[in-house]
């Protein structure tokens, strides 16, 4: 059986799906989108929204406490987050400009591909940094703190050794352990997409080596 | 006043060209909860970009462009729950093949689960050649060259041929 015998009824085909009303368009439009592409800006622009609020919600720590090392937190926190900011900022930019009605589909599958995959990688580095920073810093907060008179920290005072030992044990797990669940996170949330896509843009891409 | 004239203008030619968006759905989705969202979202990324349509290429040219960009660079999990704020059920239905006879219906369905046994590339490719339009329009739209429109839509028929030999 030949294709081009379908060619009729798949056009008269058109005439067979029960039509949506204009009201229904209308409002459709008015609608928020569900795309993976408007989803994925949404996702950057949280992303965006969380670094501003650690900040100032370190901000606000060191306007109301008196604790250099806070101080000292938020400000390498800052610097760290710089560059982050101004990446998740590009990645949401370039999304929001991927043009599908006027890029053709390479381009469009090349460019969320490639941004994408930039993106998590940002993500990635982002959390790492956060753990590897935030998590020890933390520690020496409670741990040099004199105002901190508990019992805990009369434990920790009385066993330096073993408290050094139980903090850098708890320090490995809890790094290593944001490692693979950063990675895993990542994986099912961007992972099977991006490997959907790249899959399309190999098919595309075989074509053009056949020239 | 200009928004409502295009606004206007618009909805006039979504709902002429309605038929796109269905089949671009019936062709990437397999449940009715996904067919409409991604009816939704094609219409709201064809009325985004509306206003940059100068009418340089025909309306249903642009409009197969936008509905296969959105609908491959889409990506659905498996598990979701229904949307509340979608259609109301009665509309997007599987098509009302009254008016076509048993043989052609048969032949229809035939032909879609041939498609839906292609790739995402092919079954766009092959829906564009059924839907007529010139390898140029093809090759723009998928973004490969004029020969290579031609090699693929030989490899799809072979392919769709021993699909349905089967």
């Amino acid at each position: 059986m030949n294709i081009d015998e379908f060619k009729i009824l798949w056009q008269a085909e058109s005439a067979v799906f029960q039509r949506v009303d204009i009201g229904e368009i209308r409002r459709m439009t008015k609608s928020k989108a569900t795309d993976a592409l408007s989803q994925f800006s949404r996702n950057i622009l949280l992303d965006i929204g969380f670094l501003l609020m650690f900040l100032l919600v370190g901000f606000v720590a060191v306007l109301f406490t008196q604790n250099v090392l806070i101080d000292w937190i938020v400000l390498i926190s800052a610097i760290v987050f710089i560059p982050f900011f101004y990446m998740f900022l590009q990645r949401y930019f370039y999304i929001k400009n991927i043009k599908l009605q006027s890029e053709s589909l390479y381009n469009v599958l090349n460019g969320v591909i490639e941004n994408l995959s930039q993106y998590t990688t940002i993500y990635f580095r982002a959390a790492m940094i956060l753990t590897l920073i935030v998590g020890p810093l933390g520690v020496a907060i409670g741990f040099f703190n004199e105002e901190m008179n508990n019992p805990f920290v009369q434990m920790v005072q009385n066993y330096p050794a073993s408290f050094l030992l139980a903090l850098s044990c708890g320090l490995v797990v809890i790094i290593v352990g944001n490692y693979f669940f950063t990675r895993w996170y990542l994986k099912k949330l961007y992972g099977n997409y991006i490997e959907e896509l790249k899959a399309c843009l190999d098919e595309l891409d075989d074509l053009v080596q056949l020239q | 006043m200009k928004e409502e004239r295009l606004e206007k203008e618009f909805l006039t030619l979504a709902d002429t060209h309605q038929g796109i968006i269905h089949k671009v759905c019936r062709m990437y989705c397999d449940n009715e909860t996904d067919r409409k969202d991604l009816f939704q979202d094609i219409l709201i990324q064809l009325w985004r970009a509306f206003p940059s349509f100068k009418g340089q290429s025909k309306f249903t040219t642009w409009a197969y462009r936008v509905a296969i960009n959105t609908a491959i660079s889409n990506y659905r999990k498996q598990k979701r729950r229904p949307r509340l704020d979608g259609l109301n059920g009665e509309e997007l239905q599987i098509p009302d093949y009254s008016n076509f006879s048993f043989e052609q219906e048969e032949q229809t369905q035939l032909l879609h689960r041939a498609i839906n046994k292609l790739t995402k590339i092919e079954k766009a490719i092959i829906m564009l050649y059924l839907e007529e339009h010139s390898y140029e329009e093809i090759a723009a739209i998928i973004g490969i060259t004029k020969t290579n429109v031609g090699v693929k839509i030989n490899r799809i028929k072979i392919k769709l041929k021993s699909i349905l030999k089967r």
